[in-house]
């Protein structure tokens, strides 16, 4: 099966790695996987800075891009939310129905591995705990894939946190308009995680991920954040073995 | 208590399940304890008259003009204005299974303060008016004619959860509440009629 | 003719010990919100608000909407948006009975209005204290200020309603006015009142509020509630409460008015048994709150109480706008409080007051600017996160985010041409292979030539570093670099 890879500009900017590693789980998985190089941003920045008209033409791009494949695999929750639920909000038009299509042929990463994933032999041992991103959780409604998915790899201890469906404060540009509030929110998410046995903090988003660790690291707190794709990619036969040692 | 609430629209295959459900009396007094009311179930009018005498001691009580409840407080100690009344007792129109709630009709005989103003408030409910959800106990209001002036649904002594959202008991309205059920126990079967609110 | 209050003897010793944003009356300017968030954010006692409302959102929230309540919160979501489709017949219907039944209705487009008429009632009746049962509408137009200036007395006899009047504030959360205070807080400002040290716990604190209140009631000329439903069908008005205030102020002042919005109408009795429920559940977890007044008319011929005249006023204030709108199903809204709750942005502020509005929260972010009676509540759609725990939690499903998203379209096309050039160039570059790809490589240029503490002090990185580690740009362009490589080599990523 043929997919593309869908890895937000989180993954251009700053945050590679996670992209990187679903490619290669994706192929474990026997997938081909095409990462379009035409790619750029969904649009939600935008849109959710009040700029509709800016955020249609990167969602038309979107939909030009992606439009031919069969299906999308979406390294970000919250970038995959938009397309499903934004783009018919949004785009109106007939020339949008491309976008909106291939919005329908568009899963979130953890999804895909836990509805196509037969074979997959994963094993990282270590303590992990899950934070359910605002979007992935709310408007995908996806609670269960991830942690069907990280349930799969022998070894690994999923530790659930009380707040773990509660908001981390990043909310894009929210995070730049009140960096105080969303540092506040951070810190009791922060918290909650560091009071469970877990050493590391799991999630499908590394905008929410780069926002909890900056604070953490300014903070000095002692958090390791990472994406699931990376977890998953380490725990392929032939890895580290323990969490530890792939993510020191 | 299960806290199903066949307001919420019954489906056939609950029938079944309605059946085996506690009966009114008894789902009644569980939930009226459970938001902090007292259910003293009795078997008939001078055995409330007993509980009834029990509760108010030597107290002042304020009264429904009403046979029911004149027979119940014959020889309590009996007071014309409420804010001098340790105990109103009235009576209620519905009681409600599922919530514990009364459905109370104010009238010439039925003044809306007997129930609120003394710090205790006693309700005599003959078993034939309860009824299985709050919705019915409103559709049982609604169908009282003429349309009073006054009515109000009680659930439990009055409360307040606004010192650090914590519930207390006991603000404004009565700090305690005492309802009388007075029939025997089978004289209502539990299963209720069709839910009107809930049918469509 | 009415006394002068015992509720009130002695408020003038109690502090007012607040940030002037959360005053009882709103500024009519207040500090952008940036600043006044980051104020709030830095007051201990929001730690504390926040760490109490996610523990009640836990216990009643979390799990999501019981099964019995499923069915019910679909068909309250449906009477609402029905009942909005033709308010104006719903509104001549209540009207009609309302006033068959011997009350008087009073029709209010604006808040001044609305003001204009109780305290003519007032004037009417040569009124000097008024017991309010809580209300949010008489917080949006301002009544207790309009009264107190006729040198009238106003009493808020709710609990919460009550310490925050005593503390000069407005109240914190729509359905807990005193959320923002701590127990501790509540037992000083009845220390104050009293004059002397209380019994500081909770039940004896209510208690004293109790004995405060009780006379009030009695000696107040004019009551004033506000209606959480009014029931079209037969001009029933029905105000939910747990104190009980509400019957006391619509059964022993001679005069009751009660005030609503548009909204609040019902078409039928039967609906109250979904919505009343629903309200209960979303509000404070309650199966049932504890009393549903209702209120048919004044007192009859031969009744013994309930007030000799009872007057409604419906005050329009801004919804007939929303009316047709894309917004027009926030005027579903029953007011319960569960979105403030839920809000993870509402609780780490420490409540409502931080929003400067009458209604704060997800509900007051979208509410206020759209009501449009202050200029700069346009910026409260911004003051979210989009989480969306607003929406699981709404009892009529209000779509909060997607409302939130919208009105901050509204806004950003309705002004600020320079950040509206700013984003169409973005996307311009951002639509664009070779744009985006420079782009790129300047981020990554900048993070590997240029200081630390200079890139600190650019515009979005400057925000990101107040409380945060910068994230690592130099990488910015090395995802799409490596992929290339992998395809030329076969190489693993």
């Amino acid at each position: 099966m043929r997919v593309a890879l869908f890895t937000s500009c989180a993954a251009d900017l700053a945050a590679p790695r996670p992209a990187l590693a679903a490619v290669r789980v994706l192929e474990a998985m026997g997938m081909t996987v095409d990462v379009p190089g035409a790619q750029t941003c969904c649009g939600q920045v935008a849109l959710n800075s009040g700029h509709r008209e800016p955020a249609s033409e990167l969602m038309r791009r979107w939909g030009r891009t992606f439009g031919e494949y069969d299906a999308v695999v979406g390294v970000s929750g919250s970038c995959t939310a938009t397309v499903h639920h934004q783009f018919p909000r949004v785009l109106e038009d007939r020339a949008a129905r491309l976008a909106v299509d291939a919005a329908r042929r568009t899963w979130e990463f953890t999804r895909f591995v836990a509805h196509h994933d037969a074979a997959l032999d994963l094993a990282l041992s270590g303590d992990v705990t899950w934070h359910d991103s605002c979007h992935m959780l709310r408007s995908l409604g996806e609670k269960a894939a991830p942690r069907d998915v990280l349930g799969r790899v022998r070894g690994l201890r999923v530790h659930e946190a009380p707040g773990s469906e509660v908001c981390c404060g990043f909310g894009g540009t929210f995070a730049l308009k009140y960096p105080e509030l969303s540092c506040a929110m951070a810190d009791r998410k922060i918290t909650d995680v560091t009071r469970t046995d877990a050493t590391h903090l799991v999630s499908s988003d590394s905008t929410c991920l780069l926002h909890l660790s900056g604070r953490a690291a300014r903070r000095r707190v002692p958090l390791r954040a990472l994406h699931v794709a990376e977890l998953l990619a380490a725990a392929l036969p032939g890895g580290p073995g323990t969490l530890e040692e792939a993510f020191a | 208590m299960t806290g199903e609430d066949p307001s919420s629209g019954a489906h056939a295959e609950d029938a079944g399940a309605e059946a085996s459900r506690p009966s009114f009396p008894v789902r009644f007094a569980a939930e009226l304890e459970r938001v902090g009311g007292r259910c003293h179930h009795v078997p008939d009018r001078a055995a409330a008259r007993t509980v009834v005498a029990r509760l108010c001691g030597d107290g002042t009580v304020v009264a429904d003009a009403d046979p029911l409840v004149a027979e119940v407080t014959d020889g309590l100690r009996r007071v014309e204005n409420p804010w001098e009344a340790d105990t109103g007792v009235t009576t209620a129109l519905a009681a409600v299974a599922d919530t514990g709630s009364l459905a109370l009709v104010h009238d010439r005989e039925h003044p809306r303060r007997n129930s609120v103003v003394p710090p205790v408030h006693i309700a005599l409910v003959p078993v034939p008016a309860l009824v299985g959800s709050y919705a019915d106990a409103i559709v049982r209001l609604a169908a009282v004619r003429p349309a009073p002036s006054g009515m109000r649904m009680v659930t439990g002594p009055s409360s307040s959860g606004d010192i650090e959202m914590v519930q207390v008991r006991g603000m404004h309205g009565p700090l305690a509440l005492h309802v009388v059920l007075i029939g025997a126990a089978d004289s209502r079967a539990s299963g209720s009629g069709a839910p009107e609110v809930a049918s469509e | 003719m009415s006394g002068r209050s015992i509720a009130l003897h002695g408020a003038e010793r109690v502090p007012h010990s607040r940030p002037e944003w959360a005053g009882s009356v709103r500024p009519g300017h207040r500090a952008l919100l940036p600043l006044v968030t980051a104020e709030a954010v830095s007051r201990p006692e929001s730690a504390a608000t926040a760490a109490r409302l996610t523990e009640r959102s836990r216990e009643w929230q979390d799990g999501g909407w019981p099964e019995n309540l499923v069915p019910l919160r679909e068909r309250a979501a449906r009477i609402r948006r029905e009942t909005l489709g033709d308010l104006e017949s719903h509104l001549a219907q209540l009207a009609a009975k309302v006033t068959e039944h011997g009350g008087t209705v009073h029709r209010a487009a604006t808040a001044a209005d609305a003001t204009a008429i109780v305290r003519r009632i007032a004037a009417e009746h040569s009124v000097r204290l008024v017991v309010k049962s809580k209300s949010m509408v008489t917080e949006e137009i301002g009544l207790n200020p309009a009264l107190e200036a006729d040198g009238i007395e106003v009493v808020e006899t709710d609990l919460g309603e009550y310490i925050v009047q005593l503390g000069d504030e407005r109240p914190s959360h729509i359905i807990a006015p005193a959320v923002h205070l701590a127990h501790r807080d509540v037992a000083e400002r009845f220390d104050a009142l009293a004059g002397e040290r209380l019994d500081h716990d909770v039940t004896a604190l209510a208690g004293f509020a109790r004995a405060r209140l009780r006379e009030d009631f009695r000696t107040a000329g004019l009551g004033v509630t506000g209606v959480n439903f009014a029931v079209a069908e037969t001009g029933t008005l029905a105000i939910v409460t747990n104190e009980g205030n509400a019957d006391l102020v619509t059964s022993q002042p001679p005069v009751h008015v009660a005030i609503m919005t548009p909204e609040k109408v019902v078409p039928r009795m039967a609906d109250l048994g979904v919505l009343i429920p629903l309200l209960s559940h979303a509000g404070t977890g309650q199966r049932m709150t504890v009393y549903q007044t209702l209120v048919t008319g004044p007192r009859r011929a031969g009744e013994s109480d309930g007030p000799r005249e009872l007057h409604l006023v419906i005050v329009d204030n801004g919804r007939h706008r929303i009316l047709g709108t894309r917004y027009e199903e926030v005027l579903a809204c029953i007011r319960c409080g569960a979105c403030q709750t839920a809000c993870p942005v509402f609780r780490t502020l420490g409540g409502g007051h931080a929003y400067g509005a009458a209604y704060g929260g997800p509900i007051g972010a979208v509410l206020s600017p759209l009501l449009a009676q202050h200029e700069q509540d346009r910026e409260l759609p911004y003051l979210s996160s989009l989480c969306g725990a607003c929406a699981d939690v709404c009892p009529v499903m209000i779509p909060l985010p997607d409302m939130l998203v919208d009105l901050r379209a509204d806004d950003a096309a309705s002004g600020r041409r320079m950040s509206r050039a700013g984003w169409r160039a973005w996307s311009a570059l951002w639509s664009n292979r070779a744009g985006h790809r420079v782009s790129l490589a300047v981020a990554a240029a900048a993070a590997r030539l240029l200081p630390r503490r200079f890139l600190t002090r650019l515009p979005v990185a400057r925000r990101w570093a107040r409380g945060r580690e910068l994230p690592d740009l130099r990488g910015a362009g090395r995802l799409r670099r490596a992929l290339r490589r992998r395809h030329r080599t076969g190489d693993p990523a």
